[in-house]
């Protein structure tokens, strides 16, 4: 009976343990035979982009691999501020996509000289129909609107503050929440009548949600930068999968999800 | 066996002693006495006392029912009371939210009256009862029927009605489990973070319990959220340790 | 009249009618798994049978046959059992003022009488105790007290003196004698000595039923239930009656004098020390073939068991005869010493 529970426990920590090497990089003995193609890329990168990223980044690493068959992309999302402290902490990567300046800024001994490649703006989300009637930025103050926004401590709520002071309207949400994901829980189960998230994330949203542009959301335009990293062991690929972001495919691939121009 | 238990202590002990490495402690009183950390402990204080108190109302009742009743579905209905305790609180959180939300069933005809539950104190606390009563009706329930009613027919055959066998002798019986059940209720409902967030919000001072504070230090200020899960370890261990001590024969059976 | 009680529970083959007269205490005797404390649950009001009835003082507990029942604590029937079941968190003061509370008597009130009562089982001094405090003696003088603090117009008592020292038993039978006096009560005992001294008339339950009935005296001298013989520890043979005795059923002839018509069930009873062992058939009546089963010292006698009889002889004389189990001998009674009776 003991020995069985230990056999069970046993295997399901080795299942557990190959399940997580199976996720790493693929290793590069697979990709010799693509080597004899005329493509002069090969090899494989890793792409730490922050989570925001997730659907475009895929589309992307999808479309780059598809046009160099030589090359194989690991991605790693996760919060901006996450991943720059992994890349402080030596983790290996090639690139580096942030959702914001300053989570860039904390790396920029570890990295080449970061691009701007998309902008974000926060937008208005309502549940569909908009119940509450909203049309401006001013509406989500009137008494009796229930917005919910993110606190100022994570960075969808970090750029509310600057919006507040350009539109003379101070908010008082019925709730701060602690990710975009929080706030459109909200909005979509009509809990609340509005609520700030970016653009990017009301068209990721679904049906459930509506998005209401305002002009003062202009005040405080977030830019994404992407930069290779200097100690990556396949500097070429990495330049080239940059260069694909911030040029025409990325571009459009960018704007059909919502981001701006830098 | 032994070996096992001391590694099983250790293992409960370790992640909290390891936690107070990373204490800032310089720091420590002016992270803990912020605005937002006060706030947020006595938020937290407040609204768990008050769930407390409602799981004794509620909960008193259930266990009685549970314990000195047989009725259709009674099993199905013990299952149901406890599912709380195994449930995941978002999913808590998520069913709280088609109950009393602004669209939930009963959260609709409360807003035509005007009472509106969600982003409200009243959240905190629906979403703590929800969480903490299982521990109250199952400590209750247990005493109830090791308890037995021998003591409840005596006092019956003493012209004692029902109203006053329950007053003056089963609750007085089971007040020790009583009161252990209403004390795990509150250190429950102190640590409720995942029903909250879902269905109450975050609000500083109305809605931001401790557990939710720390969550959103941990996004800019990891050292103020250390330091209140310190403050919060505290709270807790001193309301176990006062029951253990207050409550005769908890130590006998908590070591059970 | 004050008490009757007609009660079936068809699943437990329990099925009795009693009366008990006011001021009478009745006790009931049988072995275990007979139904005696099935009965005093039914009177308390704990236990619900199938079907029945029962009346108190004029007052009906419950009729079935309309669905009437009266809950426990409108009944004014006082339960007390084998332990004493003394609220612990409560102090024996509290304990035994709990039912003149109860019945609506201010608090003060109550205790004056709950005083009263703890002195009248001697434990006054008491009052204060807890009863964890207390000694198996003490807590059970308390649990009287309790129990008739309420004044209660039936006493149940469920053997009130089973789980007590051998010690302390006396004493408290003494009390109870005195408690009993002039009260309406049923007591549930095993022990043939209880019966004698508290109780008026004794009901014997075999398998929910009852198997005889009558004053005290009478049924413990004459049983006609081996279970209530071997209460009194006589020997029981069961017949019909002859002209000189009874006739067994395996044709063996018992002579001695007594009741009854010839031709009537009877039974014939004799001590078991009246009984003498033989290793040799002799000459004259009531000469019977056993074999010895066990042999059980009894102080200054041996108890010679068989099958279907015991006799009591001296140490010595079981010494002499060489008696072992499996060894076959004669019982010999004068018939002086049997008793018969129609059963």
């Amino acid at each position: 009976m003991k020995k069985q529970l230990l056999a069970i426990l046993a295997l399901g920590v080795l299942f557990a343990i190959s399940g997580c090497s199976a996720a790493s990089p693929a290793p590069s003995a697979t990709l010799t035979k693509d080597s004899f193609t005329k493509d002069s890329l090969s090899g494989s990168i890793t792409v730490f982009a922050a989570a925001s990223l997730t659907k475009t980044f895929g589309v992307l690493v999808a479309k780059f691999e598809a046009a160099h068959p030589g090359v194989t992309i690991a991605t790693s999302f996760a919060g901006s501020a996450d991943l720059a402290a992994q890349l402080t902490a030596g983790a290996p990567a090639d690139v580096f996509a942030s959702a914001d300046a300053k989570n860039m800024a904390k790396v920029a001994t570890l990295v080449g000289t970061p691009v701007k490649f998309a902008t974000n703006v926060l937008e208005i989300a309502v549940p569909s129909g908009n119940p509450a009637k909203i049309v401006s930025f001013a509406d989500l103050a009137k008494p009796g609107v229930k917005t919910v926004i993110c606190a100022p401590a994570v960075p969808c709520g970090a750029a509310i503050i600057a919006i507040e002071t350009a539109a003379g309207v101070k908010l008082t949400p019925v709730s701060e929440e602690n990710a975009v994901t929080d706030v459109l829980g909200k909005v979509s189960s009509r809990e609340a009548d509005a609520g700030l998230v970016y653009v990017t994330d009301v068209r990721g949203a679904g049906a459930s949600i509506e998005g209401i542009a305002f002009p003062e959301a202009n005040q405080a335009v977030n830019t994404y930068p992407i930069a290779t990293v200097t100690a990556g062991t396949n500097r070429k690929v990495a330049q080239a999968f940059v260069d694909f972001v911030t040029g025409a495919v990325g571009r459009s691939v960018l704007a059909s999800a919502g981001f701006g121009a830098p | 066996m032994i070996v096992v238990a001391i590694a099983g202590a250790a293992f409960v002990l370790l992640p909290l002693v390891a936690m107070t490495t990373r204490v800032n402690w310089a720091g420590f009183v002016a992270l803990v006495t912020s605005e937002s950390s006060v706030s947020a402990l006595l938020l937290s204080l407040r609204t768990s006392l008050v769930a407390t108190v409602l799981c004794v109302l509620v909960g008193v009742p259930m266990a009685l029912l549970l314990a000195r009743t047989t009725f259709v579905g009674q099993r199905l209905v013990r299952t149901i009371v406890l599912l709380p305790l195994v449930l995941p609180p978002v999913i808590g959180g998520i069913a709280l939210l088609a109950a009393f939300g602004r669209q939930g069933l009963l959260g609709r005809p409360l807003e035509l009256l005007g009472i509106t539950v969600a982003f409200s104190t009243v959240a905190v606390v629906i979403a703590q009862t929800f969480v903490a009563l299982p521990f109250l009706v199952l400590s209750l329930e247990g005493a109830l029927r090791l308890a037995g009613t021998r003591y409840e027919a005596v006092a019956a055959t003493l012209g004692a009605r029902p109203t006053t066998v329950l007053r003056r002798i089963t609750l007085p019986l089971v007040f020790p489990a009583l009161l252990s059940g209403a004390v795990l209720s509150f250190a429950r409902a102190l640590g409720e973070f995942g029903a909250t967030l879902t269905f109450a919000g975050s609000l500083q001072g109305v809605t931001r319990t401790l557990p939710l504070e720390i969550y959103l230090q941990r996004e800019t200020s990891p050292d103020a959220a250390v330091a209140l899960s310190l403050v919060l370890v505290i709270v807790s261990l001193v309301v176990v340790a006062l029951t253990l001590r207050t409550v005769p024969g908890a130590r006998g059976r908590f070591a059970a | 009249m004050t008490l009757h009680l007609e009660a079936r529970i068809a699943e437990r083959g329990f099925d009795l009618s009693l009366d008990v007269a006011e001021g009478e205490t009745l006790a009931i005797l049988g072995p275990n798994g007979a139904g005696k404390s099935t009965l005093l649950s039914i009177l308390a009001g704990l236990l619900r049978p199938d079907t029945g009835r029962a009346e108190l003082d004029g007052t009906s507990l419950f009729d079935l046959s309309y669905g009437h029942w009266l809950p426990p604590h409108r009944r004014g029937i006082s339960l007390l059992a084998q332990e004493p079941l003394l609220f612990p968190h409560l102090s024996a003061l509290e304990n035994v003022a709990f039912g003149p509370r109860s019945a609506g008597r201010l608090r003060a009130e109550a205790r004056v009488s709950a005083r009263q009562w703890l002195s009248a089982v001697e434990a006054a001094e008491l009052w204060d105790s807890r009863p964890a405090q207390l000694s198996g003696g003490q807590a059970q003088r308390v649990a009287i007290a309790r129990a008739l603090a309420p004044e209660p117009r039936l006493l149940l008592l469920d053997e009130p003196l089973a789980a007590l020292d051998v010690a302390v038993a006396p004493t408290l039978r003494r009390m109870l004698r005195t408690v009993l006096a002039g009260r309406t009560a049923i007591l549930v005992t095993h022990e043939v000595l209880d019966a004698l001294t508290l109780a008026d008339r004794v009901v014997v339950l075999g398998d929910g039923v009852i198997v005889e009935q009558g004053a005290t005296a009478e049924v413990l001298q004459r049983p006609r239930h081996p279970f209530t013989a071997g209460l009194a520890g006589l020997n029981l043979l069961t017949g019909v009656r002859t002209a000189t005795g009874l006739r067994m059923a395996d044709g063996a002839v018992v002579t001695g004098s007594g009741t009854g018509a010839i031709g009537v069930p009877a039974a014939a009873a004799a001590r078991p020390a009246a009984m003498s062992v033989q290793l040799e058939k002799i000459a004259g009546p009531n000469v019977f073939p056993v074999t010895v089963q066990d042999l059980e010292p009894r102080g200054d006698s041996v108890r010679v068991r068989s099958a279907s009889m015991v006799a009591d002889v001296s140490p010595g004389r079981a010494a002499a005869l060489g008696l072992t189990p499996g060894l076959p001998v004669w019982f010999t009674v004068p018939e002086t010493e049997v008793t018969v009776y129609p059963r």
